[in-house]
């Protein structure tokens, strides 16, 4: 019995990339966002400046990676009366703070991706956009082909704590032009993506089925100063709002049924090879 | 003027002073006045150089797709012929296992060679076998150091590093001056290479009529090529009391690009020709037994010329795909990546290559051994030389472009080495033209690049090339060897072209009153202007069209050019006298891309040992510990040997020049030194075997235990 549990672990554990020991590598990663406004999954958070700088580390075997890491949120700013905070008004500081945990594989012309996710909230003031109280848990699988034009993907985050309900975004993204030399690589890439939220109105939406759709067009550069990758991206998004929830820009009643947003962010990200063996 | 134009004029002045030219002069070395030898008749003299640079350099030919050299193969050679007939007139041939020879490469050499030889720039032609497994960064014009291979940039030590060894070919040639017998004849050698822009091919107009017999059963693009193999061989008398005329080598000129390597190698190969080079020198060595014989193998009209590759030769270039990286579902997600196709693939269409290469090349080699052969009862002594030479200035030339614009179908690559940017769409639907003809048209022709869409329009000029960053001359020549007149030309001609000006020459040489029995193009020498197509070609906008830089018009100047050329040489012989005009390149900043003999420890740190010896099928693999590339120069001699034991004694089986061996640089050592492979093939051939490091300036021999392949 025992040797038949050894059979099987061993069987099992390539298929979800944990490590052979032959070829093993460990990345640490740190990168920082900093976008204006923060929109998560269509929804306008906050809408002054936000950094969210985040750590992980992760473990390469074979085709996959196993990760974990925490994601913070810092607003920067003071909230005013008309703005959006997830600290509310007059607040700055961390807002939220993320930890999680993800195996991703390569599966010949697919990418996926399978983990979970903690959210916790640190706002207090009565006008908090999220308090403690909002704080859960997710599950989620992220699915991508891979072809010369066109990556279509879609990914299903579900619920298992609070809230419960599902959100399921499907996109499709193109790469207009890259460098063609190898490095540094430089690429322009678009994609557009709609969201859909299943037993999740009253929690993050107002209603069930389609939340928005996104279009967002991303530069990326890869540097590699003293050998580390380093990526700097710089995203510009155009939002197409169709759940109440997804409309309002700011606090202000004017603001709260529009129909479309636009927002940008900044992302540095290094992601060294640390340790292999 | 408008907020945006302003906008568009400030970025364009910005961007195009950031574009650094580095103006160099070169020199113009004239050549001296022919002195009329003591010996009456002819003297010819060979001298071959290696110039193998270390791995690390760019392989240049493929653009986006050249690789960085992991390592060499077989090795790449300057090979020079030297001719002096009895009125002291003197030509220097120097064919050299590059993809492209540049103005600054010449002028240097002849700069170099000029009060030894009395030979000036005039008088020295050096032509490229455009190989596309050479080194790149010594280009004169900055974009192509930017843009022919995937390591980018100009460095002046790989100019000094081939300028001194094009120099100590032609001056070995020149000490080995002897009297010298000479015959030169064609042959039509079908089957070996075919039209690769066959649609452009049909555009001209009277249709092709071949200049030989066709042989029967070839298809269509097989026979829209030149088929003639032209070869001069050259008998030498021998030194001192040995009195005989015995071979010695030959110089042949032959359409074919360099480009039977898949794009995707990584080594450091002097490809097809080197095959070529080596066929007909190995019978020149057991026909003389005087030591090595040589063969100076040039190109023709080969623009539109491939190779027969087999399809399963190419392996496909890299497509840009999302990868799977660290990090979760909150990180930047990872950039995209260019993806090359599954190592197990490279492998395959690499080695597919390679077999195609020793093939093809050991077959056309028989056929130079061949016409070699044929050659000995029509040898003689006395040829007239005779050469005329100029210099074009191409930008502002009114019956041209006024400046170079690449076409986008240049950009997409040829049939012989796509790039990752062939067949590319906007959002994946619309074309933009990264193909060759179709939507590489322009519409509506309105200027002097007519039906060529330029890549980036206006934008290519003020952003991207800057003033001086494309071809700006060309230097011209032709070449009289007797009867055999040379149309020496900067640029890939394709097979209609070429005919074109070879009668424009023939035309203008009869007209003239000399009767030549046949005109031949060398390409790819002296300099380098991409391609050049007919007039009806360029309106198909195939690769070639797309790269012919100044526009639709170029292959009738230069045929009037080179007409000229040949009219200027008289039916007595004498060459007219030759102006050498002042030029300059404009290479970018030097960088440090060629491996520097400073890399690394000295000699006397580094233990050299074999570290591993093993057999992977017929396959000897051996790791070594040495110096750095850049102190470990193929260049500079044989790093290792194989032999195997036979009896009792140890023969030698290959050295680092043999096709079946491949060295590769490994990994650095920091202070203990580098870590190379040796990879040698050994069909059929079972061991012992073993590995000998060969001895070199600070450095004793060292002998790898016996290992027991198959």
């Amino acid at each position: 019995m025992p040797r038949l549990r050894l059979f099987l672990a061993a069987a099992f554990l390539p298929a979800v990339g944990l490590p052979s020991p032959a070829c093993a590598q460990v990345y640490l990663g740190l990168d920082a966002t900093l976008s204006s406004p923060y929109v998560w999954r269509g929804v306008t958070r906050a809408n002054g400046w936000v950094v969210q700088p985040e750590g992980f580390i992760s473990l390469k075997a074979g085709g996959g990676f196993l990760s974990g890491g925490v994601w913070t949120s810092y607003e920067l700013g003071n909230a005013g009366p008309n703005d959006l905070s997830d600290l509310g008004t007059g607040g700055a500081g961390l807002a939220e703070l993320n930890y999680w945990g993800q195996a991703t594989w390569s599966l010949g012309l697919v990418h996926a991706a399978l983990g979970g996710i903690r959210y916790t909230f640190r706002g207090t003031a009565p006008t908090a956009g999220r308090t403690r109280a909002d704080n859960t848990t997710e599950l989620y699988v992220d699915l991508r082909g891979t072809s010369k034009y066109i990556v279509p993907g879609v990914a299903l985050w579900l619920d298992v704590d609070r809230v419960r309900g599902a959100y399921i975004e499907g996109s499709i993204t193109v790469p207009v032009l890259a460098n063609p030399l190898a490095a540094p690589f430089f690429g322009l890439i678009t994609r557009a993506a709609v969201g859909y939220t299943v037993g999740q109105e009253g929690a993050y939406f107002a209603r069930a089925g389609v939340t928005h759709v996104d279009f967002a067009a991303s530069t990326d550069v890869t540097l590699r100063p003293l050998r580390v990758p380093t990526v700097l991206r710089l995203e510009g998004h155009v939002q197409f709002s169709s759940d109440d929830a997804t409309r309002p820009t700011s606090a202000r009643p004017s603001d709260a049924r529009r129909g479309d947003k636009l927002w940008a962010a900044l992302a540095l990200r290094l992601s060294p090879r640390v340790v292999s063996w | 003027m408008s907020a945006r134009a302003r906008v568009v004029l400030a970025v364009s002045l910005v961007a195009s002073g950031c574009i650094a030219y580095h103006e160099l002069p070169l020199p113009s070395p004239t050549s001296a006045r022919p002195v009329p030898a003591a010996l009456p008749g002819l003297r010819a003299g060979f001298g071959r150089v290696d110039i193998t640079p270390p791995p690390g350099v760019g392989l240049a030919g493929n653009g986006p797709e050249g690789r960085r050299a992991a390592g060499y193969r077989v090795h790449l050679y300057a090979r020079a012929l030297l001719l002096e007939d009895r009125t002291g007139e003197r030509v220097a041939l120097v064919v050299a296992d590059l993809a492209q020879v540049t103005p600054n490469l010449h002028r240097l050499t002849a700069a170099r060679i000029r009060d030894s030889t009395g030979i000036g720039a005039d008088r020295l032609v050096i032509a490229a076998t455009h190989v596309h497994s050479g080194p790149g960064h010594f280009y004169a014009e900055r974009q192509y150091n930017q843009s022919t291979s995937q390591v980018v940039g100009y460095d002046s030590a790989m100019v000094e590093f081939l300028v001194s060894r094009f120099a100590r070919a032609v001056l070995d040639a020149r000490r080995d001056l002897r009297p010298a017998r000479v015959a030169w004849s064609a042959t039509a050698v079908w089957g070996h290479t075919r039209n690769r822009s066959y649609e452009a091919f049909l555009r001209n107009k009277p249709e092709w009529t071949p200049p030989a017999p066709v042989t029967p059963g070839l298809d269509p693009t097989h026979r829209a090529v030149n088929p003639l193999w032209t070869l001069l061989r050259v008998d030498q008398r021998g030194v001192g009391a040995d009195s005989a005329y015995r071979p010695a080598g030959a110089f042949s000129v032959f359409a074919v690009h360099g480009t039977a390597d898949a794009p995707e190698n990584e080594l450091l190969d002097a490809g097809i020709h080197g095959i070529i080079e080596r066929g007909l020198e190995r019978h020149v060595d057991s026909l003389s037994r005087r030591g090595a014989g040589y063969h100076l193998v040039a190109n023709g009209a080969e623009g539109d010329v491939s190779p027969d590759w087999p399809a399963q030769s190419r392996c496909g270039a890299p497509m840009l795909r999302p990868v799977v990286g660290p990090g979760g579902p909150r990180t930047p997600p990872t950039p995209w990546e260019w993806r090359d196709p599954a190592p197990a693939w490279m492998a395959l269409c690499l080695a597919a290559a390679r077999r195609y290469v020793n093939i093809a090349g050991d077959s056309l080699a028989a056929r130079a051994v061949a016409l070699f052969d044929s050659l000995g009862p029509g040898l003689r002594g006395d040829l007239r030389v005779g050469v005329a030479f100029r210099t074009l200035r191409l930008k502002g030339d009114p019956r041209l472009c006024p400046y170079p614009e690449t076409g986008v179908s240049t950009l997409a690559g040829a049939e012989d080495g796509r790039t990752r940017l062939y067949g590319w769409r906007l959002f994946g639907i619309f074309p933009i033209g990264l193909e060759e003809g179709r939507h590489a048209i322009r519409p509506n022709p309105r200027d002097c690049q007519r039906e060529k869409r330029v890549a980036l329009g206006g934008l290519q000029r003020k952003l991207v090339v800057g003033e001086h960053g494309l071809p700006e001359i060309a230097q011209l020549s032709v070449i009289r060897l007797g009867d055999l007149l040379l149309g020496v030309v900067p640029a890939e001609l394709t097979t209609r072209a070429g005919a074109q000006i070879e009668r424009a020459i023939a035309d203008s040489a009869r007209a003239a009153g000399l009767a030549p029995r046949a005109v031949t193009i060398v390409g790819l020498a002296n300099g380098y202007m991409q391609y050049v197509t007919t007039d009806a070609e360029y309106g198909e906008q195939a690769y070639e069209g797309g790269s012919t830089l100044f526009g639709p018009n170029s292959a009738a100047v230069l045929a009037e050019e080179l007409g000229k050329l040949a009219a200027s040489q008289v039916r007595a012989g004498a060459s007219p006298a030759n102006a050498v005009d002042s030029i300059a390149a404009y290479p970018g900043q030097s960088q440090a891309i060629l491996p520097r003999r400073t890399a690394g420890p000295p000699p006397e740190r580094v233990t050299r040992v074999v570290l591993s010896q093993a057999c992977a099928g017929d396959t000897l693999v051996v790791r070594w510990r040495d110096l750095h590339p850049g102190r470990l120069v193929p260049a500079d001699g044989p790093v290792l040997r194989i032999e195997r034991l036979v009896a009792d004694r140890w023969d030698t089986l290959a050295w680092d020049d043999d096709r079946e061996l491949e060295i590769r640089a490994v990994r650095s050592l920091g202070a203990r030194g580098y870590v190379w492979e040796a990879r040698w093939h050994h069909p059929a051939r079972a061991g012992p075997f073993r590995v000998v490091l060969v001895a070199r300036v600070g450095l004793a021999e060292v002998t790898g235990d016996r290992v027991g392949c198959g």
